[in-house]
């Protein structure tokens, strides 16, 4: 049994920084409007180290929305947020354990306790949120 | 004496807030669970390469875990998708969702197809997300874990390559295992790798060739109990 109507719906976008950077603009020009901002001169974010967003492309993506909104000229700047993980087991809390790999050019953050080795939890490092709009009134 | 005057062009101000972007889409997601949550259904989503084997998976799934619960597909594709047809003779619902060239379902979709089917006759439902390996990671469903379909045909760098799905998996499917000699691909090393990135990642070498692992993805995923056929 298919139903049919829901091949109907549909999501807007082509790659997640895309639909990211949607949803930014759209929210910043609600809060410029809230706050009566003529002009957003820059926008801060702060992207966690544990998500697979890409600054570049979101930049790329911001860019392409931007043009005639308030937003036009405004700079986007992205602040990396360090991930923090939780061991349950042993109590550690801190950075995670990272894997250094030949192959791969970034070390790899894992989810294994760097004192016991067992798995833990991320307290901090899938943000994705604005930080702060500057704005001329 | 003299006095320097500046002029000031414009008044600039700054807002504060933490506004998270990816808001929307949790909330979703938590209101998905809690309508999941109270009609006592279980939702799994299943992520991976295209050309993984997730539909394949979630058809031998299907054979063995329909006559003893009530389950429902929703199925994730780009466009329309043709390759459903193995799991809907099986006679169960099956929610296409077509995200028209979207690289991810997110929660508000899944949310829509979940109004389609009748809920109080389900335990248990297998959401296969699009092929892609890296952008459904940040978009939640509502789902209580996470299913990722990896192959012995991607290589033997899967794991390094795409951490990020990994870290957010309950389940990992090694899947093709009937074809890793000839991929010249060790399965020991892939298992090692996932257990290096979370050590409780359960990890089940399967084939749907040979049948190989499939009871034990589906004895993981069975509901305790069953209302549907109660």
């Amino acid at each position: 049994m298919i139903s049919p109507e829901c091949s109907r719906q549909q999501s807007r976008t082509p790659m997640h920084e895309f639909s990211i950077a949607t949803t930014l603009v759209e929210d910043v020009l609600k809060f410029a409007e809230q706050h009566g901002a003529t002009k957003v001169v820059r926008v801060r974010l702060g992207i966690g180290e544990l998500t697979c967003i890409q600054s570049e492309q979101l930049k790329f993506c911001y860019e392409s929305v931007i043009t005639e909104t308030a937003l036009a000229g405004s700079k986007l700047e992205i602040e990396t947020i360090p991930a923090r993980v939780s061991c349950s087991s042993c109590g550690y809390q801190g950075p995670p354990k990272y894997w250094m790999d030949s192959l791969v050019d970034v070390p790899i953050a894992t989810f294994q306790c760097p004192t016991c080795g067992k798995s833990v939890e991320a307290i901090q490092g899938h943000e994705c949120a604005i930080r702060t709009i500057q704005y001329a009134a | 004496m003299t006095h320097a005057i500046q002029a000031v062009p414009e008044e600039i101000y700054d807002i504060e807030l933490e506004h998270s972007l990816l808001e929307a889409n949790a909330k979703l997601a938590k209101e998905n669970r809690a309508l999941l949550d109270k009609h006592d259904v279980i939702a799994y989503d299943f992520m991976g390469a295209i050309g993984s084997g997730k539909t394949t998976v979630i058809a031998r799934l299907v054979e063995r875990l329909k006559d003893k619960f009530g389950i429902a597909v929703f199925n994730g594709d780009a466009t329309v998708a043709n390759d459903t047809e193995p799991i809907a003779k099986q006679g169960i619902p099956v929610v296409q969702i077509a995200t028209v060239n979207g690289c991810h379902l997110d929660a508000n979709l899944v949310g829509k197809g979940l109004k389609k089917i009748d809920l109080a006759s389900l335990d248990l439902i297998l959401i296969e997300n699009i092929g892609n390996l890296i952008c459904p990671a940040e978009f939640p469903l509502g789902s209580r874990g996470r299913v990722v379909v990896v192959s012995v045909t991607e290589g033997p760098w899967m794991v390094k390559k795409h951490p990020h799905m990994f870290l957010g998996a309950e389940i990992v499917v090694i899947n093709k295992i009937d074809l890793a000699d000839v991929m010249d691909v060790k399965v020991e090393q892939l298992v090692r790798d996932v257990h290096t990135l979370k050590p409780d990642i359960r990890v089940i070498p399967a084939s749907c060739k040979t049948g190989q692992g499939l009871d034990d993805i589906a004895g993981m995923l069975a509901p305790a109990k069953s209302h549907a056929n109660a």
